[in-house]
């Protein structure tokens, strides 16, 4: 899983990578019924504590990956070699993800707040970065 | 002469010797300290073989492939794998350290690897720190700041620091609390339930030289005690050990100091 994310999921990405990612994460997945825990102590178990990490990434990285080939622009750490432009018509949004139990992703999207809280400061439009 | 030996069910035994499967160009040892809790048995040393060529150079990189490919009962604490955490303190070779920290390359023969000295072991290369985090919360590690005047109460400013007040922290801040200097100390070791050890004095000493903070007396009177401070005799142990570098027993002389002139 580690791999898949550092290779297939990193900074730079594009749509065939991502997908190839997932196709690779799949395999991984099934592979998880496999698990076995050889420590069995009740006392500072970091076998059962990484085996419970483990399972958490695993769902995190399936969102993570879906999440990545869904926004079809470049956002920050989001940088998509097929989409290389920013694109705050159409991705101005927080992306949002479910897993169901079946392990099936949707996707769906919620805006972003655009005003401050109070009015002591006013807010900032958003606008391209550049350097 | 009075002859001295462990406890009965203290006693090491000789463990597990788990040798590599394959011929490797870069064969190295590691005989690691191992005790479960929950059996009746007593602490073993089992003995493990790498291929370093097929592993990271620092020992947690080998401690971390032993758990991952040859015995997950291993256990050990890490987290950052960079030396900023502190968790990964154990005794290496005879001296504590980080493991993240500590190049095999460093060590010529067999890697001996076994939990802080002196400290009551929870499992394997994992010491039970609770004693001497609770004398940590005892020096009242947080920034305090009394004040009367009635402007400054009331305002939400940053408390600022020139940069000739903040280089009274170098030296101070970068303890990562791992506690190989504390559990290095031979005062420690014996008192180590009164004597607060150099990790926590040198905390100490990293709050009474803050020039935000307003209570440097309060903080010197408090450990202003035979064995809470007094225990130190320059014996050096902890400076030796400390994996950043830093220089304990050079503070404690400092809260010494400030002590006799300020008190
Ligand atoms: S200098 Fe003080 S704190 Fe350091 S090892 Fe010696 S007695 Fe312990
Ligand atoms: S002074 Fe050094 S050895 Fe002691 S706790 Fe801090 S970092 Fe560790
Ligand atoms: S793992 Fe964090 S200091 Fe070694």
């Amino acid at each position: 899983m580690q791999h898949i994310m550092q290779q297939k999921c990193a900074v730079f990405r594009t749509h065939d990578l991502i997908s190839k990612g997932i196709e690779e994460y799949l395999k991984v997945e099934s592979s998880m019924d496999d698990i076995d825990i050889k420590d069995k102590s009740l006392i500072f178990n970091t076998d059962l504590v990484e085996a419970l990490e483990l399972h958490n990434l695993m769902a995190q990285s399936k969102v993570t990956l879906h999440s990545a080939l869904n926004r079809t622009e470049s956002r920050g750490a989001h940088a998509r070699e097929d989409y290389k432009e920013r694109d705050d018509n159409n991705w101005l949004v927080h992306s949002l993800a479910w897993l169901n139990d079946k392990g099936d992703v949707s996707m769906g999207s919620r805006g972003v707040h655009m005003n401050t809280l109070t009015n002591h400061v006013q807010p900032i439009p958003p606008k391209r970065r550049v350097y | 002469m009075a002859q001295f030996t462990l406890p009965a069910n203290s006693k090491i035994t000789k463990g597990k010797t788990h040798q590599l499967k394959e011929p490797a160009n870069d064969p190295k040892k590691l005989a690691i300290y191992r005790w479960d809790p929950e059996d009746d048995k007593n602490p073993r040393i089992d003995n493990y073989e790498i291929d370093q060529e097929k592993c990271g150079p620092m020992v947690l990189d080998a401690l971390m492939k032993i758990k991952n490919e040859i015995d997950p009962t291993l256990t050990f604490r890490r987290s950052c794998r960079e030396g900023v955490c502190g968790s990964c303190a154990m005794n290496i070779d005879g001296v504590n350290t980080l493991a993240c920290l500590k190049s095999m390359s460093e060590v010529k023969n067999e890697i001996k690897i076994y939990p802080l000295p002196h400290m009551r072991v929870v499992k394997d290369l994992v010491p039970d720190l609770s004693k001497a985090y609770e004398q940590l919360a005892s020096i009242k590690p947080w920034l305090q700041r009394k004040t009367t005047n009635e402007e400054e109460k009331n305002s939400r400013d940053e408390k600022k620091q020139s940069p000739k007040d903040r280089e009274k922290l170098d030296g101070k801040w970068e303890c990562v609390l791992c506690f190989c200097c504390t559990t290095s100390c031979p005062s420690y070791w014996w008192n180590g339930d009164e004597y607060l050890g150099p990790a926590v004095l040198l905390q100490a000493a990293r709050w009474v030289s803050d020039s935000r903070d307003s209570e440097r007396k309060e903080r010197l009177k408090a450990i202003n005690d035979s064995l809470k401070l007094y225990r130190c005799h320059s014996i050096m142990n902890c400076t030796r050990s400390c994996p950043k570098g830093l220089n304990p027993a050079k503070e404690i002389a400092g809260l010494k100091k400030a002590i006799v002139t300020e008190l």
